[in-house]
């Protein structure tokens, strides 16, 4: 037991009292709506994982760090952002890369810039989840207007510690 | 009940879209395998998909929660009340509240995604769930507590939080200001 199973059963079950004391159906109504997910997740997460973790074993971690090498500056922010967009793991391998490379010499600009291009567009993520549940569209709208996120965060970040 | 399909699209054609989306997935997991046994070798591909099967049975019990949560979320709140706060044109208040949601959603995708569907199918539009996406992604304070503050320490944590503020709602605006353009052109 962890706290993620623990927060999201305590949740789903504050939902299902909340509806057991809205009445007129409202249970029902909620797994109902429920099973609708369930339908659809059920070939598109498993087809999702398969493809992340195949994916995630031709993309090498280790090298990672090394891709991104020493650049300091706007080109720097752009090779950062760019590889932390295709970084394919969970936090439990990203924050680890970018401590290793903040000790290896990267500034913090470039650094954030990395975290917030892995945290936007994840492609592990996207892969296993928003596009089996939301649709190729919805992952390319959001994508392209992200763009210029991780970039932007870690030059105003670099402002902001005045480095 | 037409107010819990899970897509606003009329059924044939979102279905068929469905169905496209989903044979593309199976050609690129075909193909990604393929390219795993031909670089690295059986043992790799069989190793993966064993470790995506263990990942599976570990997300097996928290998806039932996230589905019950996320499909009653979609049942409880009144649709009429997520199309005039959330729906496409919603603007700042929209997505500031969209920005404030995907802040404080605490968990990882598991969670968040269910309650993006949920969001969509009560008549949510793109501007703000993308605003949401964005906020979760940048803002989240679960993984500012448990990964970036042990291991970057509040000042990277702080930094990064005030650098990223504006983007979940112009995201929204920019979605928005891009949809329109795509209406007018068609």
């Amino acid at each position: 037991m962890d706290s993620s199973i623990v927060v999201l059963g305590g949740l789903a079950a504050i939902a299902v009292a909340v509806a057991a004391y809205q009445g007129d159906g409202r249970i029902a109504q909620g797994f109902k709506a429920s099973g609708g997910l369930v339908s659809m997740m059920a070939i598109r997460l498993p087809l999702g994982l398969i493809l992340a973790g195949f994916l995630g074993t031709l993309v090498p971690n280790d090298a990672v760090a090394g891709w991104m090498g020493d650049e300091a500056g706007w080109k720097g922010i752009l090779i950062a952002s760019a590889i932390g967009g295709f970084t394919p793991s969970g936090p439990f391998v990203s924050f680890p890369v970018a401590l290793a490379l903040h000790k290896a010499g990267a500034g913090l600009p470039q650094v954030i810039a990395f975290v917030t291009a892995w945290s936007v567009f994840a492609f592990n993520r996207v892969v296993t989840w928003e596009w089996p549940l939301l649709g190729m569209r919805f992952v390319v709208v959001r994508l392209l207007i992200s763009l210029p996120i991780p970039p932007l965060t870690g030059w105003l970040s670099g402002l902001l510690l005045g480095s | 009940m037409e107010s819990l399909e899970p897509s606003p699209k009329p059924p044939s054609a979102a279905a068929a879209r469905d169905r496209r989306s989903l044979y593309l997935m199976i050609a690129m997991v075909v193909a990604a395998g393929v390219a795993v046994y031909a670089l690295k070798g059986i043992d790799i591909v069989v190793a993966s998909l064993q470790a995506d099967f263990e990942l599976l049975l570990y997300m097996i019990p928290r998806m039932a929660a996230a589905v019950i949560l996320g499909g009653f979320v979609q049942a409880m709140v009144p649709k009429g009340m997520i199309a005039r706060w959330l729906g496409e044109g919603a603007g700042f208040r929209g997505y500031a509240l969209a920005t404030i949601a995907g802040t404080c959603t605490p968990g990882g995708p598991m969670l968040s995604f269910p309650i993006v569907v949920g969001l969509r199918a009560a008549g949510a539009g793109y501007p703000a769930l993308i605003a949401y996406v964005t906020a979760w992604a940048t803002l989240g304070i679960h993984r500012i507590v448990t990964w970036e503050i042990p291991l970057f320490g509040e000042k990277f944590a702080l930094a990064r939080f005030a650098a990223s503020l504006v983007f979940p709602t112009l995201v929204g605006f920019a979605t928005q200001a891009i949809l329109a353009r795509c209406k007018q052109a068609l």
